[in-house]
């Protein structure tokens, strides 16, 4: 029972961790960034078809290209969130099916050997979990940080929330825009890497990462970044304890009852905030 | 020959799915992600129904209405929620749907699939009967939708859609008008579904997945939306897209991965050129 909470909140760090990312760029861009999955599955499949960690530079340049080319000139001619949503989307098909069209449809494994485990009192981890945990830790420390206390953290969260006076500001939106896109890529990258070397890939892993992602992002209310960190939590201990009693089949099930039930009786995520999502 | 009568009963069918979708994208002006679990439960309730003993209009009818009665569940969410968050709770839908598929195995087989479902037998079991039938109830549905689209009570919807404040001003029922357009598109649906089972005679989880209900949107989106033309336009074109590749050379393997390439293409591109899609009104606002 302890190795469930454990693995479950493990996996949650990992779940909180792209639910930054994806929240980061729902914030800034104000896009549904469905695309965040394919750039997730692509950086898997750099690192196993020869460039290693360097994979994620990869889903970085992707990144940077789809918003130049997508996200931007929609931004321009101020598209509508369906409209963005829709693009991303089509965008997400692309990438996907020529992943699957270069590297077919089939589930590859990143680490061939059965990996090494350590064993905590009652716990075992695997070394993947050991390096999960602690660059999730890291990170989350460092992206609170970074948003909260610096200069271009505030002119992030700026974007997102005050265009106008930020470019009454000298604020340069098309660089921030892109400085978001880049650190989810990264932080995403990372993230379906590890999770590759412990569970093997297939074309299609970015959907689910991506859509309990955005769940996280949701249910967290989607303004506070700590409490983004603590819906991955919650929903990796969730799913960790869904497969426990019931079957894995039924993980995204839950995942996404706890959605619509948080968005049924407290829209405001379960961190108050001033503003419903619905307002934005 | 059977070869075109299988393009042919493919595309009464999708014709029918993106007629459908039409009225939740359309005029309502939701995206949907839970389509295909409508065509699902049109499909598996009437391939129950139809192993049961019951004939195929019996059964088509029956599953139409237990799928209107699921609808309602998308038009709380529709009155509550818009834009990014109705989304994700039809995805909700979607997701804990195919859960049910899957996980549901005394009733649904789960992962095994239902075979053995009988074809309907009154133009004949054989191909050419099938897509004669086929095409009648294909002939139905867009008979019903001209109806619909040029009724007052799409007039409302649109006002609705268009604005929601002035359409409650002017008396409108805004979630009856909703609630109403989204049970007919699910039932027409689920009358899809149960023609695609009996085609098949097998059915699966696989066919009603969230990859599946993205494709029908693409499908409406492609196409356009708003309209009667629009969504037959986007089910024709993504049915015999494969084929025309199949005459450029291009070999079946990766064919389905080149026609979705081209979809996603033609999204990115429509939504930036012509929102309002191929042949459609209605653009995305």
């Amino acid at each position: 029972m302890i190795q469930i909470i454990v693995n479950g909140l493990i996996e949650g760090l990992a779940i909180g961790i792209l639910a930054l990312s994806f929240g980061l760029v729902y914030n800034t861009l104000r896009v549904f960034h469905f695309a965040f999955g394919a750039l997730y599955a692509i950086a898997a499949y750099a690192y196993i078809f020869g460039l290693g960690w360097f994979g994620i530079l990869v889903s970085i340049l992707l990144a940077v290209v789809v918003e130049a080319l997508v996200y931007y000139p929609l931004f321009q001619r101020r598209a509508s969130l369906a409209v963005s949503f829709i693009s991303s989307l089509g965008v997400y098909i692309i990438l996907v099916n020529l992943i699957a069209l270069f590297f077919g449809n089939d589930t590859k494994m990143l680490s061939p050997e059965v990996r090494a485990t350590i064993n905590i009192g009652p716990v075992i981890l695997t070394d993947i979990q050991l390096w999960l945990l602690l660059f999730s830790l890291v990170v989350c420390v460092l992206f609170v940080l970074l948003l909260h206390k610096t200069r271009l953290g505030n002119s992030l969260l700026a974007v997102g929330e005050n265009l106008l006076l930020l470019r009454a500001l000298g604020g340069n939106v098309r660089m921030l825009r892109t400085i978001a896109m880049v650190i989810a890529s990264a932080l995403a990258g990372v993230i379906a890497i590890l999770k590759g070397l412990d569970a093997g890939i297939d074309p299609y892993i970015g959907m689910g990462a991506m859509f309990t992602a955005a769940a996280a992002f949701i249910i967290s209310g989607g303004r506070n970044y700590t409490a983004i960190i603590l819906a991955g939590l919650v929903l990796g201990l969730l799913r960790n304890l869904t497969v426990w009693f019931l079957s894995a089949q039924w993980m995204d099930a839950a995942t996404f009852l706890l959605l619509v039930l948080m968005l049924m009786f407290r829209q405001r995520g379960f961190v108050s905030n001033n503003i419903r999502l619905e307002e934005q | 020959m059977n070869y075109v009568l299988h393009l042919i009963i493919l595309i009464e069918i999708f014709a029918i799915l993106s007629l459908s979708l039409n009225l939740v994208v359309g005029l309502n002006g939701f995206l949907s992600l839970a389509h295909a679990a409508f065509y699902g439960i049109g499909a598996y309730v009437s391939a129950l129904l139809m192993l049961a003993g019951l004939n195929f209009f019996g059964a088509l009818l029956i599953s139409a209405i237990v799928a209107a009665a699921f609808s309602s569940l998308i038009s709380i969410a529709s009155l509550r929620f818009k834009g990014d968050i109705f989304i994700l709770v039809t995805l909700a839908f979607q997701v804990v749907f195919y859960s049910i598929l899957y996980n549901w195995i005394s009733v649904t087989k789960g992962p095994y699939g239902i075979s053995g479902i009988p074809r309907p037998s009154i133009f004949g079991s054989s191909l050419p009967g099938l897509a004669l039938l086929y095409g009648i109830l294909g002939g139905l549905v867009v008979f019903i939708m001209i109806i619909i689209l040029k009724s007052h009570f799409a007039l409302s919807v649109t006002s609705v859609r268009e604005d929601v404040l002035a359409a409650r001003a002017l008396g409108k029922n805004v979630f009856l008008l909703r609630a109403k357009s989204i049970a007919i598109a699910s039932a027409v649906a689920a009358i899809a579904g149960s023609m695609y089972a009996s085609y098949l005679t097998f059915i699966d989880p696989t066919s009603f997945t969230v990859d599946e209900s993205i494709l029908l949107v693409s499908i409406v989106l492609v196409g356009g939306t708003g309209n009667l033309k629009g969504p037959i336009v986007g089910a024709v074109v993504l049915i015999l897209l494969p084929e025309a590749l199949r005459f450029l050379q291009i070999p079946d393997a990766i064919g389905p991965n080149i026609r979705l390439i081209l979809y996603g293409l033609a999204l990115v591109v429509l939504m930036y050129l012509r929102p309002r899609g191929i042949a459609g009104i209605y653009r995305f606002e």
